[in-house]
Formats: structure tokens, sequence, C-alpha cells
């Protein structure tokens, strides 16, 4: 059971004022453990789209008009249609088994919390358990301090142990949702926060960024570009997810900070055996970093394909202009000629076709499925597949 | 210009901007129509002095004669509306347009060369800024004599500081935009750069604030006139009425409602004057927001 | 050490612009004649006789720059000249009335300010919703309404309908009777927490149905602009990334909303409060004098049409003072919940 995301006939449609837009009709992917997969295409093709609705984010007016997305959180159990998932279901999910790192990351991180503050809040929603235990533990260790001082706090432990041994037992318990309301008692509970810190700052060690007890208390304006894309790093993959989105990352800093991060997220991914969801629209970076790679061009799948077959065999006429289009020295780049469809207003049949060199008949008629061509390699494309 | 084609077709698809203009538009025609719709009788010397009929300070109900009633002492409250839309239009807009001279001026000063120049002009902003408005108003009223024309000079004295800051801000923020430096380098003179590429950009959000502004000046002349120290007695203006009608809401006993249309019709042409600008500044925020957004 | 020298330098910009204000007043009093202008200096009414005298010790017909020595010397000693209006120096009027004007802004304020911040985030997370579209029509209109006007209306109705239930003034005779007697100790000169603190109910129950109407009036044009201040704000910072990867988090919208947003959201909300405070004192000039109700606003409108002059340059000169330390405090309080003013620079 090799599998991690399986996504099949995924449709999304917003409903504007000028009319219907069709964002992506009939996605079909699929995505395995432990491997990363690159989604690639042009500005606006579609490709954050996908991302969001895998996590049911799709802002208004858009709507999932149909499909399923399986999601297998884990070797044992069945798969899950995340479509199908409730709210909460769908909210426990996200942040820890799917999480995201987003385009840019001044703007993911809100400025008036501190780093350390927005990485344990993730483990603060998902990891309860496994604080409680901690705080435990650590209400127990300070019991056995002795000493003056020891003494007379020690009604204040027996009550924080108390406390904590209620909530390992019972994570909901009604004790600990009565002191969490009041104000001066809910300091008790003072140690799961602690707990939480410690591990965000473990994380941000992870992501090598150094002194990482001072980071942790920063707030984001007061880190360089490069620090903040490790701080977006570590909170997405603190809560040990099996899947991460990572949408751009690294298109908005430097080219030497692109290459650590790269690095880091390649890493970070053999070290917690996730997979990855890498969309770009660098060629060049999917080459990287991917295993497998999809194009995508106008809210379709074009071509997937394993990464170095991609590149040596393009089947899909977009994916070759694309290739082309990368400058190489001492040769022109080929810009594709036309311009992309206006979403309201898609051509019929193949949305490629009238930028396409070899398009026929059938391509301005039907919209081509995908096949697979050769093992690994599919292509939706009438000329290519070969009838 | 296909800009402000775009502006208009935006306007026009808001349903509150629409309602908005067509309040405006109705008391601009009353402003306009004045003389027509209310002509002053035969010798009347001042137009804008409400006719009398008779002396008795008891507030008559509308009747054939008085459309809409008389008000203390026996002013036609029908001519006093009418004619108080015209004086009410010539306080917001003589107003308005001295602020935004004013704070064009010394705002575009102070944004584009900055330094010390900056630093006085935003000190004496300052100053202005820090006294309530209605307060700093009443003072200058009181010291240069209380009528209408001395509301207008308050009003200006006391509002010019917040526009020069905004244009201030504007400029500030467009000064750096790749295409003025591209003038200077180009050797435009530094009045052609301000007035031919950084004002037309940074006046817009000027723009929305003075539509928004314009309710609110009306607002503080007609609180002025109703604590006295605007219009004289017998004037044609909306706070000017309201005065009027102030001994007279409680009505006669059993019936406190009796003297209503001293106080609510002089009040609605306010409300409705006011909220008409109001919906169209809103609708023009609305519209600029994207834009703002963009920068 | 970056918050401290923030605070000093605040501090120091005070001064000139204190010297400004000091110059404003001055300036507007210089239109004024010698004679009008040596009410100024009046501290006893028995002076008012012998006019000359005062001419001739404060030096009025001396240039100008000695004139504003000596007028701020005055100043400093707490001399503001003697209000006619209310046979008192202007010092003391501005200290006896101040309680009553206190307790009306102490009730106004928090409404405007909460009322405001709560609608208009239920708004923005509502947005296009009913509740969204009742709060904006409500805002435009509390906007468009004037203070007298609305004043008025409600005098004429509570006076007319129900009288006695809401009555004007600030406190009905029996009730005054008791305050001003001497089993009732007046701690703070506010009616409604002395008789809290005296245990009296029934001065407390007269002077909030007082209070009522006033509030009302007060309330109404400001919780309308803060209303819409904050749900445009709430709408810009909801559109922000940061939400999205709040949401991506698994965070449910209420915690998104509130926590994350919101905090955002009150940035620019806070800058406008400062304004809020001169937006009460201008409201409360016109309130007072609708209802009657005597406080510092009742007194600058009495002043002001007796063309009493001292009192209405005291008045100004009084507000702008504390005008300019509200809104030093306010920014040191922004500069609290915004890190990116209070601490500036980047690491490495």
């Amino acid at each position: 059971m090799n599998e991690l995301l399986k996504i099949r006939g995924l449709t999304v449609r917003f409903y504007t004022y000028d009319g219907v837009v069709r964002a992506l009709e009939d996605v079909n992917l699929d995505i395995n453990q432990q491997e990363t997969f690159g989604l690639v295409g042009e500005t606006g093709c579609g490709k954050t789209l996908t991302a969001l609705a895998i996590l049911r984010l799709v802002p208004p007016p858009g709507k999932i008009e149909c499909g399923s997305i399986h999601f297998y959180p884990d070797s044992k159990n069945g798969p899950v249609d995340l479509l199908s998932l409730s709210e909460k279901e769908i909210r426990a999910i996200r942040g820890s088994q799917i999480s995201t790192v987003f385009q840019e990351p001044s703007a993911a991180l809100n400025p008036v919390y501190t780093i350390g503050d927005q990485i344990a809040e993730a483990i603060l929603l998902h990891q309860r358990q496994e604080l409680n235990h901690k705080a435990l533990e650590a209400a127990r260790m300070s019991l056995m301090k002795t000493g003056l001082v020891a003494k007379l706090v020690k009604p204040v432990r027996l009550a924080e142990k108390n406390l904590y041994q209620r909530l390992v037992h019972n994570e909901h318990s009604v004790w600990s949702r009565i002191v969490g309301r009041i104000p001066v008692l809910r300091r008790l509970l003072w140690r799961i926060r602690d707990e939480a810190g410690k591990i965000a700052i473990q994380m941000l060690k992870e992501v090598e960024i150094p002194d990482p007890e001072r980071v942790a208390r920063y707030y984001p304006h007061q880190l360089s570009g490069g620090m903040k894309q490790r701080s977006v790093i570590a909170m997405a993959l603190v809560c040990s997810t099996r899947f991460l989105i990572a949408d751009e990352p690294t298109t908005a800093l430097d080219v030497t900070i692109q290459a650590q991060s790269l690095e880091l997220i390649r890493r970070l991914k053999t070290e917690f055996e996730s997979s990855v969801l890498y969309i770009t629209h660098d060629l060049a970076v999917a080459a990287e970093i991917c295993d497998r790679v999809g194009v995508m061009y106008a809210g379709s799948i074009c071509e997937i394909a394993r990464v170095d077959d991609l590149y040596a065999n393009p089947l899909h006429p977009y994916t070759k202009a694309l290739m082309a289009a990368v400058p190489k020295p001492g040769e022109e780049p080929r810009a594709i000629g036309g311009v992309v469809p206006d979403p309201i207003k898609l051509p019929p049949g193949c949305r490629f076709h009238p930028r396409c060199d070899i398009a026929t008949e059938i391509c301005r008629e039907q919209s081509p499925t995908m096949r697979e061509v050769t093992p690994g390699h599919f292509v939706a494309c009438h000329i290519c597949q070969g009838g | 210009m296909t800009e402000l084609r775009l502006w208009l077709h935006q306007l026009r698809k808001n349903p509150l901007s629409v309602i908005g203009v067509t309040l405006i538009l109705i008391f601009a025609i009353i402003a306009i129509f004045a003389p027509i719709l209310a002509p002053p009788p035969e010798g009347h010397i001042d137009p804008y002095q409400i006719p009398r009929d008779g002396y008795s300070p008891v507030p008559q109900p509308p009747s054939e004669e008085h459309i809409l009633g008389t008000t203390q002492g026996q002013y036609d409250i029908y001519y006093g509306v009418i004619w108080g839309t015209r004086s009410a239009f010539q306080v917001g807009l003589i107003v308005m347009g001295a602020i935004l001279v004013i704070g064009i001026f010394l705002g575009s000063i102070a944004g584009y060369f900055g330094g010390i120049v900056d630093e006085i002009i935003m000190r004496v902003t300052d100053v202005f800024l820090a006294f309530p408005a209605l307060i700093l108003a009443m003072a200058i009223v009181v010291a240069l004599g209380p009528s209408l024309n001395t509301v207008i000079i308050a009003l200006i004295i006391v509002s010019w500081p917040v526009y020069a800051r905004l244009i201030r801000g504007d400029i500030l923020a467009t000064r750096e935009e790749d295409y003025v430096e591209a003038a200077r380098g180009l050797g435009a003179s530094n009045f052609r750069i301000i007035t031919r590429h950084v004002l037309p950009n940074s006046i817009y959000s000027a723009l929305v604030m003075a539509s928004l502004d314009i309710g609110a000046i009306v607002l503080a002349a007609a609180a002025l006139s109703f604590l006295g120290l605007g219009a004289p007695e017998g004037y044609a203006d909306w706070g000017q009425l309201i005065q009027f009608s102030r001994n007279w809401i409680v009505g006669i006993p059993g019936n406190p409602l009796a003297y209503w249309y001293t106080v609510i019709i002089p009040g609605l042409f306010i409300l409705f004057f006011v909220l008409g600008w109001n919906l169209l500044g809103d609708a023009f925020r609305d519209i600029l927001d994207p834009r703002l957004a963009k920068r | 050490m970056e918050f401290r020298a923030y605070i000093i330098r605040r501090l120091l910009l005070l001064i000139p612009v204190l010297f400004g204000v000091s110059l404003l007043i001055f300036g507007i009093l210089q239109l004024f004649s010698p004679v009008e202008r040596a009410f100024l200096y009046v501290t006893d009414p028995k002076q008012f006789g012998n006019i000359a005298a005062i001419i001739e010790k404060y030096g009025l017909d001396q240039p100008v720059w000695v004139q504003y020595g000596t007028w701020i010397n005055q100043v400093f000693h707490g001399n503001l000249g003697w209000s006619k209006v209310v046979s008192q120096p202007v010092t003391d009027a501005i200290i006896n009335f101040l309680p009553a004007t206190l307790e009306l802004a102490l009730f106004a304020t928090p409404l405007i300010i909460f009322g405001g911040i709560f609608l208009g985030s239920k708004a923005a997370a509502h947005k296009d919703k009913t509740i969204d579209h009742a709060t904006r029509f409500g805002a435009i209109l509390g906007w468009s309404l004037p203070t007298f006007w609305l004043g008025l209306m409600l005098l004429m109705v509570f006076y007319g309908f129900f009288s006695g239930l809401l009555p004007p003034e600030r406190l009905s005779i029996g009730a005054s009777i008791v305050v001003h007697s001497d089993a009732f100790t007046r701690y703070t000169g506010l009616n409604t927490i002395d008789a809290i603190l005296n245990g009296n109910a029934q001065v407390l129950g007269d002077s909030l149905r007082h209070l009522v109407l006033p509030v009302i009036t007060l309330t109404v044009v400001n919780l309308a602009l803060i209303m819409r201040l904050m749900r445009s704000s709430m709408l810009e910072s909801l559109g922000k990334g940061y939400i999205l990867t709040a949401r991506a988090k698994g965070l449910d919208e209420n915690t998104v909303v509130n926590k994350h947003a919101r905090r955002n959201a009150l940035i620019p909300v806070l800058t406008v409060s400062g304004f809020i405070f001169a937006a009460i004192v201008n409201g409360v000039v016109i309130t007072e004098t609708i209802f009657n109700y005597k406080g510092l606003g009742w007194w600058a409108w009495q002043s002001a049409v007796n063309l009493d002059i001292p009192s209405v340059l005291g008045f100004a000169l009084f507000n702008a003072v504390l005008f300019v330390f509200t809104n030093l405090a306010v920014d040191l309080y922004y500069s609290r919940i915004d890190p990116r003013v209070r601490l500036g620079g980047r690491m490495q």
C-alpha cells in the first residue's frame, strides 16, 4: 500500500458576477508515500487551487463541484475522502496530517505574535495528549524538589499534578474546562504552554535556526526572509506531518536562500518520512527536488511522469513548449505563442489547442483524457496517445 | 480618461451610491431653483432673510399659506428650508474648496520637500489638531463675532490640517515610485513633477475624504448655528431653524408633538443632505479601495 | 532600550506642540481689545471696577511678546481669568464642572469603543449577510445624524410621552437636595459613583435615569464611526496571508477571527480612539446644551453665547492640553500592542 493521496475528478468552479470560472476541471492525481510530487505550470493555472481544495480551504465564491480526494492517513487504516469529512474532522487533519507552507513567508506569519507562539499554537492544537503527559512528568519532577521554597509552593504543585493527571486520563475532563475559564486558576495549566514552547524551540533547531531560544521570542518583522521561511517550515512540520504541501515556498527568496530552503525540505522530508506536494512554476527547481512531476495547464493536468522520464522525453505539446521556453546559454528562448485562455470562456475540446502546433480536428472538439502511454508516464493528448 | 469612465461605471453599479447621487442632485436642484421655488416677497432686500408673517412667537402648523408651517416668530419654514439648501451648499463647497486648496498646497510642499519644511508644517498641524474641532471653532467665532461668514472662516481654519496631513502622506508614498525618479532623471522641474506626476495619483484618497467630509462640515455649521454662534436670527439656515424649535419641542399639554414640524422638517433636510454625501463618499471609497490596496 | 528612546522622543515632541497651542490661544486673544483682554486677569469681581489698573498692571498695552510672557506666567499660576457667566474664576469653573462631564464620558466611552469593536467585528465576520447590511446601514445613518437633532428628538419623545422617566439635567430636585446635604459625602463629584460609595440607591437610580438620554445622544454618532472603521479594518485583516495559514493549521473559525484577525484589526482603531476623545468633547457641548446638563460643555456654550472670553479661551486651552496628553497615552499603548513600533531592527 504505497498510496498517500488519490485525487479523482476534482472540479472547482467560481461563481462570479462576470460569469462562471471553470478553475479546475476533472483533475486526477496520485501521490505516493514518501515521494516528492511536483506540480508545475504557469501562474494562474490552478496549482494553488488544487492545494486549497485538498485542504478544503477554497475561498468563496468558489465551490468544489465534484470529485473525490482519498487520503491514506496511515498504513493500517483505509482511505478517507477528504471532501466528505465534517468541518471538525478536516480541521483535525489540517496542520497535523497535512501541513502547508505558502508562498510568502512574511505574509504567512502574524505580525503581532512571536515566532515561538505561532509554532506552539499548532502543537497546542494537535498534540494535547503528549503535552499533558509531559506536563504531568514535569509536575511530578517539581514535587520531588526539596528546600524551603519547594515546601511553600507544594500545595500549588500538588494541585497542578492532580489537574494534569485528570487531563491525561480524560482529555476533555470537566475540571480542566472549568479551570481553563477562570483567569487566575488558568495559570495552573501553564506547564502545558511551557512544554509546547520547548517543542517549538526544538523544531527551530531542526530547521537550523541559530540561537532558537532567543529567536522564539522574536516577532516576525525582526527576522530576515530566510529565517522567516524556516520558521514557517518549522510551523508546518512540527506535528510530524505525513504530507507537506509546499506552494512556491522559495519564489519570494534570493537564490542562495532558495538553495538552502530546498536542502532543508529535502532533509526534513527524509527525516520525518513525509510526502511532499511541491508546487512551482520553476522547471529547474522541480527537476532538482521532485520524484514525479505533473504539468498543469488552465485547470487541467496535461502530463504526469517520473522526473527523469519527463525531462528526457516530454510528450505533451505544452510540456515540450515549456521546456523549450527555458533560456539556455547560446540559444534563443522560444516563447509559447498565444495567451493563456480566459477561464470563463475556455476553448472547446483540448484547452491547449489554440496554441498547439500539432492540433487537429479532434483536438478542437473533444477534451482528451489521461492515458498511460509508457509505464508511469501519463498524457492527456489525442495526438500523443496514439489514438 | 478610461479610468474615469471605469469609475463612473462602478459608481452606477453600486445602489447606495446611486441613492446618494440622487439625493445630492435633488438638493442641488432645490438650491439652484430656490428663487423660483420660494420667491422672496416684494421689496425683500436680502433673500436669505426668511419673510415673517406677523410677530407671534407661537409656531403655526402647515396650512394653505405656509406649506410647512411657521416657526417661532412666524418665519415661514418652507422658505427657510429651501433657501437653507443654498446656504448649506455655500458653506459646504466654500469650506471644502478652501480646505482642499490649502491642504493640497501645504501638504504637497511638506511631503515633497521633506526635511525641515516638513517638520515645521507638521508641528503646525499638530497644534491645530490638538484642539477638538468644535471648541476651536467656537473660540474663533466668538473672537470674530458670530455670523455665517465667521463660521465659514472658523471651519476652514479648523479643518485644513487633516487634509494637509493626508496629502502629505500620499505624496510620501508616491514620491518614491519609479516614475517620479524617471521624470526627475529626464530633467523635469520640481513643480512639474508635483503637478503632473505626483498629485494626480495622490489626490484620490483626498477626494474620498472630501466627499465624506462635506456632510460633516454642514453638520458642524448647523451645530454652530444651533448653538447660536452662526447664522443670525431669521437667516435661512437649517441649524438656525432648529434653534428656533428648541423651545417648542415640549408641545402643548396633552399633545407633546404639536409643533413637530418646527424640529422635524429642518432636521430631515439636514439628515438627507448629509446622508447623500456620506453615501457618495462611501461608494467612492469602496471603488478606490482595490486600487489603494494595489499600491 | 528602543522603547525608552521612543517614550523620551514622544515626550520631547510635546513641548513644541504645547508651545504652539499656547501661541494659538494667545493669537486668538489678541483679536480682542485691551479692555476685553483685561478680563483674563481678573480674579475677583470687585476688580471690574478698575479695568485701567489691570491694563496697567499686566502691561496690556505693551508689545506682544511681553504680553505673552505675562499671560503664560498667569496661566502657570493657575489664573485663567474670571468667568462672568458662572461668577467664578475660570479655573474653579473647570474643576467644578468637570465631574459632570466626566460622568457622561465615563458611560459613553466604553459603549462607543467596545460596542463599535464588537459590532464591527461581527459585521466583518459575516460580510454581506443581513447583520452586515444592518450594521452598515445603521452606521451610515448614525454618522449622518446631526447630534443635536437626535438629542432634541429624544427629548421631545421622552419629555412628551414618558414624562418623568428620562428627564433632562443631572438630578431631579429631590435627589439634588440629598446630594447637597450633609448626610451625603461627595467623594468624586460623579453622582453615580458617589451614590454607590454612599450606599444610596435613590440617588443612584435618579442620576442614572438622567444620564440615559445624554449618553445615547453622545454615543450614536461616534459608535457609527468606530463600527465602520473596525469593519473595514477587520476585512483587511481577514484578507491577509496569516489568516490562510491559521486556517491551514487547523484552527477553528472563531479562533482565527478573534485571536488572529482581531488583534491586527484593532491597531488602526486604536489610533482613532484618541480622536474619539475629541469627538466626545465636541459632542458634549451640544449634548449638555440640549439636555441642560450642567457640565463643562454647558458652561462652554453659555460662555460662547455670552461672549465670555476668558471662559471660552480657558476651556479651549484646557481641552487642547488634555488632548495632547491623551494622544500620548494612546500612542504609548499602541506601541505596546504593535511590536513593530516597539522593537525596530532585524536580526540576521
